[in-house]
Parts: structure tokens; C-alpha cells; sequence
């Protein structure tokens, strides 16, 4: 499932995958893939992403429909 | 997972190159001296007159891998067969050859410094041939030689001697230098980038991949050798002598990791450049088909590849070698390249 709402968050900051990705530390093709939903991040990357865009795990990553 | 430090990289290059400077200078001390020796016999059949065997000497000057060979020419048609029997100090054969051919090779044999004696034998007729073989402990049944005797005076020309490991030798030295190429460009890459300044690394999505890839690698691998040995135990013919297809196997594995790894970009570490990586990629590969190229040539050139079956020629099998090296290290820089396209235009 696309994960919108980080790429939405991103856009928000107006920051580019690659930028985000030199943020966190990872390689661009990894947020390209998280936010595709390819790939599932581990909570330590998670936790990376919400801090570099201002937002909490829960407004990020957090799907109703998934409970 | 972190890569090797620029540092680490720079002791790792130049502990290879120390090496295979050493492997080198111990190859060639294990160099074996060629001998020839060439010799002219008159052989008479017929009447029940049949020239008398000779014998010769051969000195070898240092241990190691040779093959014994001999090569005659006759002026006419042959009508008697030649033995050749290679013995050692304590007269124990080593390598015999016959029937009605005009060049034979041992296979390459391990021979300690010394001196070798070197029969030639020739057989006017069937019962003499077997009767000398049989003798020396050699099963004769089936071989049917009766209608190769023909009655006439025979001035042969003869070669003969031990062909040491030189052309081995000359191959080692190739590739050496082939790998001191490799490994001096790449020192050059990691001393002239700027990557070691920060370290590079695998970032979790592509560790992940990364150890998929590792997995269908080793399957892949697996299931190939298995194949293989299933086959092989099973006497099936396989086209390919045994190292090609070992290293089929292996260039297997390769390609699988190679293309699981850039298809799913975990092939370079984060930090790394593409284009060093690529660079190097691009020496190695044409390397081996300069390789390739060169030892076709040589093998196609050589006296002995005309006379066996092709894929026995150990320069023909070296260029098949390089040439399987280079075409798959050409898929995996053409992957390289499409991949990067591909992520240009998804960004």
C-alpha cells in the first residue's frame, strides 16, 4: 500500500527523496520504495523519517485500515 | 554494513600485489626445463627384418609439471607402428604410446629432477607389436593393428623430449600481470576518490536485498552443481571439459547475485561512486577479453591445437575462461547501466 501521507509530509517541507534519504541515511531507491510501499522500514528508520520531517510515527506510518 | 575504510582498502590492494608478486616468483622456480631431442631412423620391414628399438636419455634440470611428447615424420606412408615408452630412474614406465599416428602427448605429470630413458620401438607385424606390450603388462585384446604393416625401407624423422611448464608458466605470468593491472587501478581509484572521507555503507532495505540476493545465489549455485555432479556421476556427456563448467557454476552465482543486487540497487554501497565501480568494471572486463583474443590467437596459431580436439588445448580452454569472464562482467556493467536509466527517470 503507497504510503501518501509521507510523501505528502515530504512535498510539505519541500524536500526531494534524495534530500530526505541524505537526511536519513539511506539510499534514495529506499524512500522511493517506502513510499511505493515495498518495502516496510524498521521502527529505527521510522523514527529517523518522522524526526527529519516533523511529524510523529502515528501521522506518518499509522493505517486505520490496517487494525 | 560498512564497507572497508579507504585506509583498509589501500593495505588490502597492496597485501594482493605483494602476493601475487611472491606466487610468481614461486612458479618460477618451479620451472621445468625443456628437452628435445631429434633423431633420424631408418626402419626396415619385411623379409622378417625390423630395425631394433632405440633408446635416449633426457635430463631434466629442475622438478615440476611437464608432459613428455614425440612427433615423428616419415617420408612415405607408414607401414610399421611406433612405440614410445617414457621410464624413469627405477625404470618404471611412466607413459607409453603406440598405434599408427604421428604425434602423441602425455598428460602433464608431476617428474622429479633426474633422467628419463625414452624407448622407441617399431613393429613390422601384428604379433611382435602385441607380444612386446604384453610383456610389459599392457592389455592388447581389441586392438586391431594387422592391416597397418606394409612391406618397405621407412626414413623417419623424430622428435622427442619433456615440454616443461614453461607454457604454464608463460600463462601464470599473463594472468598475474592481468590481476596486477586490476588491482593497481583499483588502488589508483580508492587513492585518487575522495570516498574514503566518509565511510561507505548498505542501508537496511538494501542489506535486506542484499541477503535475498545471497540466498538465490547460493540455490542457484547449488542446484547447478548438483545437476553437475549428478551428471558426471551418471557418465552423460557433457560438451564442456570439467573446469569450464566448475567455473560455469561460479559465474552462475555471480550473475545471479549481480543482477538481483542492481535490480534491486543494492549492488553499491551508499557513499560509493557508481562511476569508480563501473570504471573498474569496464578494466576488468576488457582485460579478459584481451585475454580472451590474445589466448584464442596463441591457441589457434599452436601446432598442437590442430592435432587433438580442440577443447583439450589448455590456452583454448584459458581464452573460453576469459572470454565467459568478459561477456559477464559486460552484462552486469549493461545491467548497471539500464538500472541507472531506469532510477533517473523513476526520480
Amino acid at each position: 500500500m503507497k504510503n501518501l501521507k509521507l510523501k505528502a509530509a515530504r512535498a510539505a517541507k519541500d524536500l526531494s527523496q534524495d534530500d530526505l534519504a541524505k537526511i536519513c541515511g539511506v539510499s534514495r531507491q529506499t524512500i522511493n520504495a517506502i513510499e511505493k510501499g515495498d518495502y516496510n522500514p524498521t521502527i529505527k528508520l521510522c523514527r529517523m523519517i518522522c524526526r527529519a520531517l516533523d511529524k510523529s510515527l502515528d501521522e506518518l506510518f499509522w493505517e486505520e485500515d490496517e487494525v | 554494513m560498512k564497507v572497508l575504510s579507504k585506509g583498509a582498502k589501500i593495505a588490502l590492494d597492496i597485501a594482493l600485489i605483494v602476493f601475487l608478486v611472491m606466487f610468481f616468483v614461486a612458479a618460477q622456480m618451479i620451472l621445468v626445463n625443456e628437452v628435445t631431442t631429434n633423431r633420424t631412423e631408418v626402419i626396415k620391414v619385411g623379409d622378417g627384418t625390423i630395425s631394433p628399438s632405440v633408446k635416449q636419455n633426457l635430463v631434466l634440470g629442475n622438478s615440476g609439471n611437464a608432459q613428455f611428447f614425440a612427433k615423428w615424420w616419415p617420408e612415405e606412408d607408414l607401414g610399421y607402428i611406433t612405440a614410445v615408452i617414457l621410464r624413469d630412474m627405477n625404470n618404471e614406465m611412466l607413459f607409453y604410446s603406440t598405434g599408427n599416428k604421428l604425434e602423441c602427448w602425455s598428460k602433464e605429470m608431476r617428474l622429479k629432477k633426474g633422467t628419463y630413458e625414452v624407448e622407441l620401438v617399431f613393429f613390422g607385424n601384428d604379433s611382435d607389436f602385441k607380444t612386446y606390450f604384453e610383456n610389459i603388462g599392457v592389455d592388447t585384446s581389441g586392438w586391431e593393428v594387422a592391416d597397418c604393416f606394409k612391406e618397405g625401407t621407412y626414413t623417419v624423422n623424430y622428435e622427442f623430449g619433456i615440454k616443461g611448464s614453461s607454457s604454464a608458466i608463460t600463462g601464470i605470468g599473463i594472468i598475474t600481470i592481468l590481476f596486477l593491472i586490476i588491482i593497481a587501478s583499483h588502488l589508483a581509484i580508492v587513492i585518487t576518490s575522495n570516498s574514503g572521507n566518509t565511510k561507505a555503507y548498505y542501508d537496511e532495505r538494501q542489506l535486506l536485498a542484499r541477503g535475498q540476493a545471497s540466498n538465490a545465489s547460493t540455490y542457484s549455485m547449488l542446484t547447478y552443481f548438483g545437476i553437475y555432479f549428478l551428471l558426471k556421476m551418471g557418465e552423460f556427456y557433457l560438451p564442456l571439459p570439467d573446469t569450464i563448467m566448475i567455473f560455469g557454476g561460479v559465474l552462475l552465482g555471480f550473475v545471479v547475485l549481480a543482477t538481483l543486487c542492481i535490480w534491486n540497487n543494492a549492488y553499491i554501497a551508499l557513499n560509493q561512486k557508481p562511476k569508480s565501480t563501473l570504471g573498474l568494471l569496464t578494466i576488468v572486463c576488457g582485460i579478459n577479453l584481451m585475454g580472451a583474443i590474445v589466448n584464442f590467437t596463441n591457441a589457434y596459431r599452436s601446432e598442437y591445437f590442430r592435432r587433438i580436439e580442440l577443447i583439450e588445448n589448455l590456452q583454448f580452454r584459458t581464452a573460453l575462461i576469459n572470454l565467459m569472464m568478459a561477456l559477464t562482467l559486460l552484462y552486469v556493467i549493461i545491467l548497471y547501466v539500464v538500472r541507472m536509466r531506469l532510477d533517473a527517470r523513476e526520480d
